[in-house]
C-alpha cells in the first residue's frame, strides 16, 4: 500500500474516531446529574421559569433527538451556543479563547525545547560526570512534580512575597496599549506580556523539559555508542564534529517523538496552568463549561480537541514513515 | 535462541519452544535482577516505593479496617477536627500570624486545625491505591488490547487501534472529569477513569513490540505447527514482550499519582474530610499569604512518591537494555 | 452638564438598580488583569452648579470582582456578577435609600395603590433619557416590567403576579396585580429599558450594547478580561459622578484579588475571605467597608426522608456541634453569626425576638446527641449524607457538621457539588441525594421571599428541599404574602419562625458582611446591605472619587 494509500485511508478513518468522541462525550456530559438550566435559572428560581428556560434551550427534547439534532448541526459547522456565556457562539467562544492558549503553549514549549536539548546533548557530552548527574537529576524532580505545586510555590515565592512578577492572567503581546494598564506604548505591552508569561511558562514547560532532557540524553547517548560513531572516533574524527555531524541529527528521532506525545499531553497541564494563574484560555475555558454543564461548549470543546488531536496523530505517523522508510506499510499492519 | 524448529503438535507446549522461551526469561530476569542491585538510583527508588507501599498499606488497614483507630489514639485523627487547636500554624520553630509552630504539630496545621503531617501520612492511602490499582488495569487490558492488534494486524488492528486513538483524543483530564461528575467523586471511579486513560499507553506499546516479535522464527514456526493464536500470544508474544511493559507500568504509577493529584486539586477526587494531596493543595491556595507553608509540604510528598517510581523505571530500564545509558 | 429638576422631588438618586440577586449560581471563571488607569492626576472640580463635588475628574476607578460577568440584560436574569456592572448602566424604577428603604428613582414619589391593594400606580420623571438620547417613557417601564413575562425569562417567577402593566399616559404606569403581594414595591425596583432598542437585537443588548439610563455608559466587555464604562455627562439626574469611568476586572481567585489590592492595581475589591481580612486590613493604604448584607446561610434538613425526618434527630444533630464555635472559626469576620431566617438588619426593622431565637440552639453535648440518635433509632451504620455548594465557607461549615455527627458515633461525609449537581440534588426529598444541605438565600429584603421560598411547600422541589410539613406555619406564611397590614404580617412571621426554628427545620447558621477593599485614594465609598446595588458610586448621599 502506498503513502497516499495510507493517508487517504487513515483520513477516512477520522470520521469514525470522531463520531466516537462525539458519542462518549454527549452520553457522558448527559449523565452528570444536575440541570444546566437551573444553573443558569439559580438558586432562586420558579417552576416555569425553568420550563421555558429548558424549552429554549431545546433540553426538553428526549436524548436520541438532542443526539441526532446535534450530529446533523454539527456536520454543517454548528456547534452551538453556550448557555453559561448567555447565547454566544460556542465557535466564537474557542476561537476567542484559543490564541490565549496557544500564547501559553508556544512559550512554555520554546522555553522546554529551548532549554531541554542543549542540556540534554551537554548531559549525554559529559556522561556520568558531575553535570551530567546534576541534569538527570533535575530532570529527574522535573518529570515527577506536580505542575500546579510549581505553579503554586512561583507565585508565593516570586508575586506574593517576592513582589517581582504577577500572579496571575496573561496580556496578549498584540493587545492594544490603551487597554494594557500602565502601556503608553508597544514596547511597554511586550514587557508586560512578557512578565506575565514567565512564571506559567515555566510551571507548564518544567514538565515538558525535564521530559525532553531526558530523551535528548539517552538518544545522544545511544547514537554516540553506534558503530559509525565509534568508526569515526578512531579516524580521528573530532569529539565536536562528531557530536554536530552525525550524533545529533540521527539522535533526533526520538525525541520529535517524545515531543509529539507531550504536545498531546500539554493540554492537561494547561488545564492545570490556566487553573493556578487564572489564565482565560482553552483550558480554563472546558473546566469552565463541565462545571456549569454547558453541552454545547462542552461538546463543541471536546471535538475541537479531538480533530486537533486525531490530525496531529496523523501528520506525526506520516511524517515518521517519511523519515524512516523501514516502516512499511504493507500487509496487514497499520504503522 | 530457540530450537524451534523442531516442534510439532502439541509437543510445542512441553519442551522445544516453551522451555526455550522459559529459559532465556529466566536468565533475563536474573540478570535484570542484578543489573537492578548494582544501580544505586535504582535503589533508592526501590527504598522510596517500598516505604510509600508500607505507609500505603498501614494506613489503609487503619482507614478502612479499623477507621482510623491508630491515628486517633497515637497521633491525630486525619479527618476530623481537633478541639480547640489553632489554625493555620506554621511549621515548628517558626511564626506567622496564628502562632508558632509547636512540635506538637511539626508541618504545621491545616485551616481547620488538623495536623498536617498525619493527613500527609494518611493521603499516601489514596495516592498509591489510586497509582497502582489504575496502572495494574490499564496495563493488563491495554497489553491484551495491544497484543490482539498487533498479532493480527489488518482490519482488527486498524478497528482497535483508531478505538485507542478514540480514548486519546478526548482530553484525558476532561475524560476523567466528566466519568467522575457523572458517576460519582469516589474513589472507584477515580480508578476506573485513570484506568481507561492508561490504557492507550500500554497498548501502543505491546503492539510495536508484538510486531516486532511476531516476525520472529520461534513464532513462525509455532504458527506452522499449528499452536492457537491465543496460546502464541499469551504463552510466546507476550511474555517476551514484557520488559519494556514492566518499565512503563513502574514509569506509570507516577504518572497516575501525577493524575490523581491533579484530580484533586481541580476538585474531582475523595471528597474531604477525606485527605489527599492534591486536595491539600487546592485548600491551600487561599491561605498561601497567611500560610505559604502549607503549600509546600503535600507537593513534596507528591514529589517524593513519584521520584521512588521513576527511579526505579528507570534503574529497570537501564537494566533490561543497558545501551540506552552507559 | 447638571440639571436642576427644581419641581420634583428626587430624594435620591441611585447610580443604578436594585434587581433579584442569586449570590450563587456563578461557576468561577479566570480573571486577567488589563485594566486602563485614566490618565494623570485630577481632582474633583466642580462645573458650576449645585451643591457638592458633583463633577469632572479625570480618574477612573477600578473595581476587581470576585465573579465573572457574562451578560448585562436586566431582563433576563442577572446574577450578583452582572448586577454589579448592570447596575452602573441601568436606572431602576424604584431603587433603596441607605438601608433597605425602599425610594423613587425614576419614579417620582411612591406608588398610589389602589382597589385592594392590587393596583400600583406609579409616575416617572420627565426628563430622564437614555444614553442614546431617547426619553424614558412609561411605555419603556411597562416594556420592562412585560417582557420577563412574555419572554419566561427566569424573573418570571417573581414577576407573574402582574396581571398587566400598561403606559396610562407619558409618564404614568399602572400595574395590576392577580392578588395582594405585600413584597410588590421590591419588585418595583427593576429595572427600565428601552423597548426599542432591545427589541431591535437582544442579543447585543446584553452582551454588546447595554443602553440604559444610569450615569455611566457601557463602552467595551471582553469576557473573562474586563468592562469599561465610562461617565454619561447627559445624565438627567441632579449630579454627575465624580469618577470619570469604571472598570470592572473579575478576579475570581481571592488571594489575587487581595495583591492586586495591595499592589494598587485596583481600587476596590468586592468580598474579602476570612482569612485574608487581617492581610487587607493591616495593609497601610487599604481599609474595609462592610456592612451586613441582607442574605441567609442555613444548615436545611431532609425533613421527608430519612432519619433527619425524626425531630429528634435534627435536636441530636444540633446536639453535636457548635455552630457558634464553627461560625467564628470558619465566617468571622468576613460573616456573623445569625439565629433566624432572617438577617440583622430586618430583625430589627420586623421587631422579631431576637433574645429568644439565640435561646434555640443547642450548646455541643455529644451525651446528649448519641442519646437522642439512639432514642430516634438511628441504624448504628448511618453515614450521614452532607452536600454543599463550591463554596469554602459552606463546605466548611459541613465539615463541622461532619466532625460531630462522627463524635456522636455514627459516620458522615460531605460532598461538594458543583452548583448543577447541587441544585438538582438539594431539592428532591430523597435521602439517597441528601439528608442535610447547606445553602444560602439572598434576594429581596422582605421576609417573605426568604419564608416563602425556603419553607413553603409550594417551593418544594423549586426552592427548597426540606419538605417540612406544617398546615398552620403553611397557613401564615401564605397568609403574609398576601397581607399588605404590616402589623399581620409582623405577627405571621414571628409565629411560623418560631415554629420553624423549634422544630430544627433549619439550623439558620451565618449571614455575610457584603466587604470591599478600598484604597484610600478613595473617598465616600460606602457598602449597602443589598449586594447588587454595590459598587454605589453615585446616590443621593454619596459620590464617589479617586485621588489619583
Amino acid at each position: 500500500m502506498t503513502t497516499t494509500g495510507y493517508i487517504g485511508r487513515r483520513l477516512l478513518q477520522i470520521v469514525p474516531v470522531l463520531l466516537f468522541v462525539v458519542t462518549v462525550t454527549f452520553v457522558l456530559i448527559n449523565s452528570i446529574p444536575g440541570d444546566p438550566v437551573r444553573i443558569l435559572v439559580g438558586p432562586a428560581a420558579d417552576a416555569a421559569a425553568i420550563e421555558a428556560a429548558r424549552a429554549k434551550y431545546g433540553l426538553d427534547q428526549p436524548l436520541y433527538v438532542r443526539y441526532v439534532r446535534y450530529l446533523a448541526a454539527v456536520a454543517t459547522g454548528d456547534f452551538g451556543t453556550s448557555i453559561h456565556y448567555g447565547g454566544v457562539a460556542v465557535t466564537e467562544k474557542i476561537f476567542e479563547r484559543l490564541p490565549v492558549t496557544l500564547l501559553l503553549l508556544a512559550s512554555s514549549f520554546t522555553l522546554a525545547i529551548g532549554s531541554a536539548i542543549p542540556l540534554g546533548i551537554f548531559a549525554a557530552k559529559n556522561r556520568n560526570n558531575g553535570y551530567d548527574h546534576l541534569a538527570r537529576v533535575t530532570s529527574l524532580i522535573g518529570v515527577s512534580t506536580p505542575s500546579f505545586w510549581v505553579g503554586l510555590l512561583l507565585i508565593i515565592v516570586f508575586a506574593y512575597y517576592g513582589d517581582l512578577l504577577p500572579p496571575s492572567g496573561l496580556v496578549m503581546p498584540w493587545a492594544d496599549p490603551a487597554s494594557v494598564d500602565g502601556a503608553t506604548s508597544r514596547l511597554d505591552v511586550l514587557t508586560t506580556a512578557a512578565s506575565h508569561l514567565i512564571l506559567p511558562s515555566i510551571t507548564l514547560g518544567t514538565l515538558q523539559m525535564a521530559a525532553i532532557t531526558r530523551i535528548e540524553r539517552s538518544s545522544m547517548l545511544e547514537v554516540l555508542n553506534k558503530d559509525y560513531v565509534q568508526l569515526a572516533r578512531a579516524y580521528g574524527v573530532s569529539e565536536r564534529t562528531i557530536l554536530r555531524r552525525q550524533a545529533f541529527k540521527n539522535a533526533q528521532l526520538p525525541v520529535l517523538t517524545v515531543i509529539g506525545i507531550q504536545m498531546t499531553t500539554a493540554l492537561g497541564g494547561a488545564v492545570l496552568t490556566e487553573t493556578v494563574f487564572n489564565i482565560n484560555g482553552m483550558g480554563n475555558l472546558i473546566i469552565t463549561a463541565v462545571r456549569a454543564q454547558d453541552y454545547q461548549l462542552i461538546m463543541g470543546t471536546t471535538i475541537f480537541f479531538a480533530i486537533v488531536f486525531v490530525l496531529g496523530v496523523l501528520v506525526v505517523d506520516v511524517l515518521y514513515a517519511v523519515i524512516d522508510p523501514r516502516i512499511s506499510y504493507g500487509g496487514g499492519s497499520g504503522e | 535462541m530457540s530450537d524451534s524448529t523442531a516442534a510439532a503438535g502439541d509437543s510445542a507446549r512441553t519442551g522445544g519452544v516453551a522451555d526455550a522461551d522459559e529459559r532465556s526469561a529466566v536468565s533475563r530476569t536474573s540478570q535484570v535482577v542484578r543489573q537492578l542491585k548494582r544501580n544505586s538510583a535504582s535503589r533508592v527508588g526501590l527504598y522510596v516505593i517500598g516505604l510509600v507501599t508500607l505507609v500505603a498499606l498501614v494506613t489503609t488497614i487503619d482507614a478502612d479496617l479499623f477507621d482510623y483507630q491508630f491515628a486517633a489514639t497515637f497521633w491525630y485523627h486525619p479527618e476530623n477536627d481537633p478541639a480547640g487547636s489553632t489554625i493555620l500554624l506554621p511549621p515548628v520553630g517558626i511564626e506567622n500570624s496564628f502562632g508558632t509552630g509547636t512540635w506538637a504539630h511539626p508541618l504545621g496545621t491545616d485551616h481547620r486545625g488538623r495536623d498536617v503531617l498525619v493527613r500527609l501520612v494518611y493521603g499516601t492511602r489514596i495516592a498509591v491505591q489510586v497509582g497502582l490499582i489504575a496502572t495494574g488495569i490499564g496495563m493488563t487490558i491495554g497489553t491484551v488490547v495491544g497484543a490482539v492488534s498487533g498479532y493480527y494486524g489488518g482490519w482488527v488492528d486498524d478497528v482497535l487501534q483508531r478505538f485507542v486513538e478514540s480514548l486519546y483524543a478526548i482530553p484525558f483530564l476532561i475524560l476523567v472529569i466528566a466519568i467522575m461528575s457523572a458517576f460519582g467523586k469516589e474513589l472507584g471511579i477515580a480508578i476506573v477513569g485513570v484506568s481507561i486513560t492508561t490504557i492507550p499507553v500500554f497498548t501502543r506499546l505491546i503492539r510495536s513490540q508484538v510486531l516486532s516479535v511476531r516476525e520472529m522464527e520461534y513464532v513462525e514456526a509455532a504458527k506452522a505447527a499449528g499452536v492457537r493464536d491465543r496460546h502464541i500470544i499469551f504463552r510466546h508474544i507476550i511474555p517476551n514482550s514484557f520488559a519494556p511493559v514492566l518499565v512503563q507500568s513502574t514509569l506509570q504509577v507516577g504518572v497516575n499519582i501525577l493524575i490523581v493529584a491533579s484530580l484533586s486539586f481541580l476538585g474531582f477526587g475523595v471528597q474531604p474530610p477525606t485527605p489527599s494531596w492534591g486536595q491539600m493543595l487546592a485548600n491551600s491556595r487561599q491561605y498561601m499569604i497567611v500560610n505559604p507553608w502549607f503549600s509546600l509540604w503535600p507537593g513534596l510528598a507528591i514529589l517524593a512518591t513519584v521520584v521512588g517510581f521513576n527511579l526505579l523505571g528507570d534503574g529497570l530500564r537501564d537494566a533490561i537494555d543497558p545501551r540506552s545509558n552507559d | 452638564m447638571m440639571r436642576e429638576s427644581v419641581s420634583r422631588r428626587n430624594i435620591l438618586k441611585a447610580t443604578g438598580a436594585s434587581i433579584p440577586v442569586l449570590l450563587a449560581g456563578c461557576t468561577s471563571d479566570s480573571g486577567s488583569e488589563t485594566t486602563t488607569e485614566g490618565d494623570g492626576g485630577g481632582g474633583t472640580t466642580t462645573s458650576g452648579g449645585t451643591e457638592t463635588s458633583s463633577g469632572s475628574s479625570d480618574a477612573t476607578i477600578n473595581i476587581g470582582q470576585s465573579l465573572n460577568p457574562v451578560r448585562f440584560d436586566p431582563i433576563t436574569q442577572l446574577s450578583n456578577p452582572d448586577a454589579l456592572v448592570a447596575n452602573r448602566v441601568f436606572s431602576q424604577l424604584y431603587t433603596y435609600g441607605e438601608g433597605t428603604d425602599v425610594v423613587p428613582n425614576l419614579a417620582t414619589s411612591m406608588p398610589t395603590i389602589e382597589r385592594d391593594n392590587t393596583r400600583y400606580i406609579v409616575e416617572i420623571v420627565d426628563n430622564a433619557m437614555f444614553h442614546n438620547g431617547d426619553p424614558v417613557t412609561a411605555e419603556d417601564v411597562a416594556y420592562s416590567f412585560r417582557a420577563p413575562i412574555e419572554e419566561e425569562t427566569p424573573l418570571l417567577g417573581i414577576f407573574s403576579v402582574i396581571d398587566s402593566v400598561e403606559a396610562i399616559d407619558e409618564t404614568t404606569v399602572q400595574f395590576d396585580l392577580s392578588n395582594p403581594y405585600a413584597m410588590f414595591q421590591h419588585v418595583l425596583t427593576h429595572q427600565v429599558v428601552p423597548e426599542a432598542v432591545r427589541e431591535e437585537d437582544k442579543e447585543a443588548f446584553s452582551t454588546e450594547q447595554p443602553i440604559g439610563s444610569g450615569p455611566f455608559k457601557f463602552v467595551e466587555w471582553e469576557e473573562s478580561n474586563y468592562v469599561t464604562l465610562e461617565r454619561w455627562d447627559d445624565y438627567w439626574g441632579d449630579e454627575l459622578p465624580n469618577v470619570a469611568g469604571v472598570e470592572f476586572t473579575p478576579i475570581t481567585e481571592s488571594t489575587t484579588r487581595v495583591t492586586n489590592l495591595r499592589t494598587g492595581d485596583v481600587d476596590v475589591i468586592e468580598t474579602i475571605p476570612p482569612r485574608l481580612w487581617d492581610t487587607v486590613e493591616s495593609t497601610e493604604d487599604t481599609s474595609i467597608s462592610e456592612v451586613e448584607s441582607v442574605g441567609y446561610f442555613y444548615v436545611a434538613f431532609n425533613c421527608n426522608e430519612g432519619p433527619t425526618a425524626d425531630k429528634r434527630v435534627r435536636e441530636a444533630i444540633d446536639y453535636s456541634f457548635s455552630m457558634d464555635d464553627a461560625v467564628d472559626r470558619y465566617i468571622d469576620p468576613a460573616g456573623l453569626r445569625q439565629y433566624g431566617p432572617l438577617p440583622g438588619p430586618m430583625v430589627e426593622e420586623w421587631d422579631m425576638p431576637l433574645e429568644e431565637w439565640m435561646e434555640i440552639p443547642n450548646d455541643k453535648d455529644i451525651e446528649q446527641a448519641t442519646a437522642l440518635f439512639e432514642e430516634a433509632g438511628v441504624p448504628a451504620d448511618w453515614d450521614a449524607k452532607i452536600i454543599v455548594p463550591p463554596d469554602d465557607n459552606r463546605e466548611n461549615i459541613g465539615l463541622s457538621i461532619a466532625n460531630g455527627i462522627k463524635e456522636a458515633g455514627y459516620e458522615a461525609h460531605v460532598e461538594r457539588l458543583d452548583w448543577g449537581a447541587m441544585l438538582s440534588r438539594a431539592y428532591t426529598g430523597n435521602a439517597s441525594d441528601y439528608n442535610i444541605y447547606v445553602l444560602g438565600w439572598v434576594r429581596y429584603p422582605d421576609p417573605d421571599d426568604f419564608m416563602f421560598n425556603l419553607f413553603h411547600e409550594e417551593s418544594e422541589g423549586v426552592n427548597q428541599g426540606v419538605y417540612y410539613k406544617n398546615d398552620e406555619v403553611m397557613e401564615q406564611i401564605k397568609g403574609a404574602r398576601e397581607s399588605t397590614d404590616r402589623d399581620e404580617r409582623q405577627q405571621l412571621y414571628q409565629s411560623a419562625i418560631s415554629t420553624l426554628l423549634e422544630d430544627k427545620v433549619h439550623l439558620p447558621a451565618f449571614n455575610y458582611k457584603n466587604s470591599y477593599g478600598v484604597k484610600s485614594a478613595v473617598s465616600d465609598f460606602q457598602v449597602h446591605p443589598v449586594s447588587p446595588q454595590n459598587p454605589r458610586l453615585l446616590t443621593g448621599y454619596n459620590n464617589v472619587s479617586v485621588d489619583r
